[in-house]
């Protein structure tokens, strides 16, 4: 188990590299040298040279002049030189910056690691919520449905998903913030500084719940039917257990497989936050600041983002591997 | 069949069904038959002619929808079972009515190991002996032939071979002492020397126990070696009972002889088995009159073969057949 983990935990690093690869050339090469934006349209030379040398777009993509390197190794101790060498290219830098988390200043000049953390309290009080609500409602609902299958309900259900999933994320937003914010002003309409903000996520985590309640029930139905029609079913019935326990207790620990996969898969997404709805009630979350970023052409949050998102998906893709042991005894790792 | 009044089982004109989108499906119809206390009862016939739906209708796990058993009578120790409430059918499923079936690979749930199931049932009925299900389990397993039980009582089923499988679910089946155990084509799956294996061992039991039986076959091998009594079923319908002795050697429906006759024989030599000619019978279109007349020998040129369905009667003591050439068969009795 351990060398398991360990050998994985070896696997992420050829993963990462790549990342960051990627990474580079969409917003450093694509993205080409803008100090000049970022310095303003009346800054001198001097400020845009500053700029310039404090982003590192006045060092090559790739290559390193390895004699200043050198030399700095050999007058100022390994620290400084390792400190030149990867700032040699802008390459280098940007690996740098990422495994250490330091992604420098965005645009409007402030830290993006601060940016980031900021974002990440207001996204997880809206997201976690909304998962874990949405998550116990359908998975439930699906053992209902599956166990009532062929049946006027299992067919009502289906059809109802079938009409949630059809409608666009941005209608339930539209009309539920119109008609319960605006119109009955149950809630507020947008996240105010002055209140709590367990006040403000109500709305958009009950929105998001309905929201994902067809795509959802729909996949759990059909993970909860393959394991109704199994053999071990028919034995459970057969020992004289009741539904309740045959479905909770044979059909849901089987079922666990599963949902293992489609809930540790998208614990990343719960704290890049809800892109939509953090933009439409205001919430000061990561998807908020990532849409903010992406309309300022803020390539540097992006970069961060992007590379973080991708970082936790790596490891929660080893986290799902570990799970599968956890859930079926069947799963031994090599 | 026996009928002196000491039946565990009796059922009666039984009819299930299943009402499926291409159409009613009539899978069992008008069955039936006893089995009677401490002895084995073998349901003879072809994949799909209703032998375990109508074991499913005993322990009432008919699933519906489709399914539903829309006519008929099973009486259980005096006791009706189509009438019991479905908690009082839950106490008698596993803990007087045991079953066992064709699948030992995947009857068992994969994600709890065999001592947990197996505990599971007696903790269920037997609630005074819940601090020992363990130990039960460990005894039951040792019973059934399982060697290291107190090891292997926490394995999960995937560490198991399907023999050692299918004893598990022969001890977990018994762990409550049922009075019948039903055994749905319990060795199918299995080769042949665990095959044997597990006949021998579901007849101590039986021996020990007192239960009945109640197996499930298309192998009449099994059925000579074990069954006191059979009972042959064609296209959803019983066409002959008898004890076993009786209907081996001397068949009297066409379809037994055609069944008795495709067996091979030792020391004959033939090119072919025999073989009854034609297919089973579409469920959802049963041939007219006798659902059998479509490959009998005789009954192919009968007309009253062909419009008249023969009901099943008494031929002699203990003795049914449904066919109308039947010998000793007359329309008055």
């Amino acid at each position: 188990m351990t060398a398991y983990i360990i050998r994985r935990l070896l696997y992420m690093i050829p993963i990462v590299v790549g990342v960051l690869l990627i990474t580079f050339v969409l917003f450093t090469v694509i993205g080409g040298d803008i100090s000049q934006q970022i310095a303003g349209k009346n800054a001198d030379a001097e400020t845009v040279a500053e700029i310039r040398a404090e982003y590192g777009f006045d060092k090559p993509y790739f290559k390193v002049e390895m004699a200043p390197v050198r030399e700095s190794f050999k007058e100022d101790g390994f620290k400084a030189g390792m400190k030149s060498f990867f700032e040699g290219s802008q390459f280098l830098r940007h690996f740098k910056n990422a495994v250490t988390f330091n992604f420098g200043r965005a645009m409007d000049r402030q830290k993006i690691s601060e940016k980031i953390l900021q974002g990440v309290g207001p996204s997880l009080s809206l997201t976690v919520p909304m998962f874990i609500a949405s998550l116990i409602i359908t998975i439930s609902l699906a053992l209902a449905v599956a166990f009532l299958r062929g049946t006027a309900w299992d067919f009502g259900t289906v059809v109802l998903c079938v009409i949630l999933m059809s409608v666009p994320y941005l209608s339930f937003i539209i009309f539920g913030q119109y008609i319960f914010a605006y119109k009955l002003d149950l809630f507020p309409i947008y996240y105010n500084p002055t209140e709590p903000m367990s006040f403000s996520v109500i709305l958009p985590i009950l929105i998001g719940i309905v929201a994902s309640l067809g795509p959802g029930l729909r996949f759990y139905r059909t993970v909860m039917l393959d394991e109704i029609r199994s053999d071990y079913v028919r034995t459970a019935f057969a020992k004289g257990l009741t539904a309740r326990v045959v479905l909770f207790k044979h059909v849901l620990k089987n079922a666990m497989i599963p949902i293992v996969t489609n809930v540790v898969m998208s614990l990343p997404r719960l704290v890049l936050g809800s892109l939509l709805l953090e933009r439409f009630f205001g919430i000061p979350g990561l998807g908020y600041l990532m849409v903010e970023s992406i309309a300022g052409r803020d390539f540097f949050v992006l970069n961060a983002m992007t590379f973080m998102m991708a970082l936790l998906i790596v490891i929660f893709t080893l986290l799902t591997d570990i799970c599968y042991a956890w859930v079926d005894p069947r799963v031994k790792f090599e | 069949m026996t009928q002196n009044g000491d039946n565990l089982l009796s059922i009666r004109n039984l009819t299930t069904h299943f009402f499926t989108e291409q159409g009613v499906v009539k899978a069992v119809q008008d069955v039936s038959y006893d089995i009677a206390r401490g002895k084995t009862l073998a349901v003879v016939g072809e994949s799909g002619c209703g032998k375990s739906v109508t074991a499913m209708s005993v322990m009432q796990l008919i699933p519906w929808p489709p399914g539903k058993i829309v006519g008929g009578e099973i009486i259980f120790d005096g006791e009706a079972l189509l009438e019991a409430t479905d908690e009082r059918m839950r106490e008698i499923r596993g803990n007087d009515i045991a079953m066992i079936f064709q699948e030992p690979m995947t009857s068992l749930n994969p994600v709890f190991t065999v001592g947990n199931q197996i505990v599971e049932a007696v903790k269920l009925h037997q609630k005074d002996k819940a601090d020992q299900a363990w130990d039960i389990a460990i005894d039951m397993m040792k019973k059934v032939g399982i060697a290291d039980p107190e090891r292997r009582v926490r394995e999960y089923p995937h560490q198991m071979s399907g023999g050692m499988r299918q004893r598990v679910m022969i001890a977990m089946s018994l762990c409550c002492s049922p009075s019948l155990l039903i055994a749905d084509e319990p060795t199918t799956a299995l080769d042949v020397t665990i095959q044997a294996q597990i006949l021998d061992l579901l007849r101590d039991l039986q021996r020990q126990n007192g239960m009945s039986i109640m197996m499930i076959t298309h192998d009449l091998g099994v059925v000579a070696e074990n069954a006191d009594d059979v009972v042959v079923m064609y296209a959803s319908r019983v066409v002959e009972t008898g004890t076993a002795k009786n209907v081996f050697n001397n068949p009297l429906h066409p379809y037994t002889q055609g069944l008795l006759q495709s067996l091979p024989r030792l020391g004959e030599k033939k090119e072919r088995l025999d073989v009854i000619g034609g297919n089973v019978p579409n469920p959802l279109n049963f041939p007219s009159g006798c659902k059998f007349h479509t490959r009998c020998p005789i009954g192919c040129k009968d007309t009253k073969c062909r419009t008249q369905e023969p009901p099943l009667k008494e031929v002699t003591p203990g003795r049914q057949v449904a066919c109308w050439h039947a010998e000793g068969y007359t329309e008055t009795k």
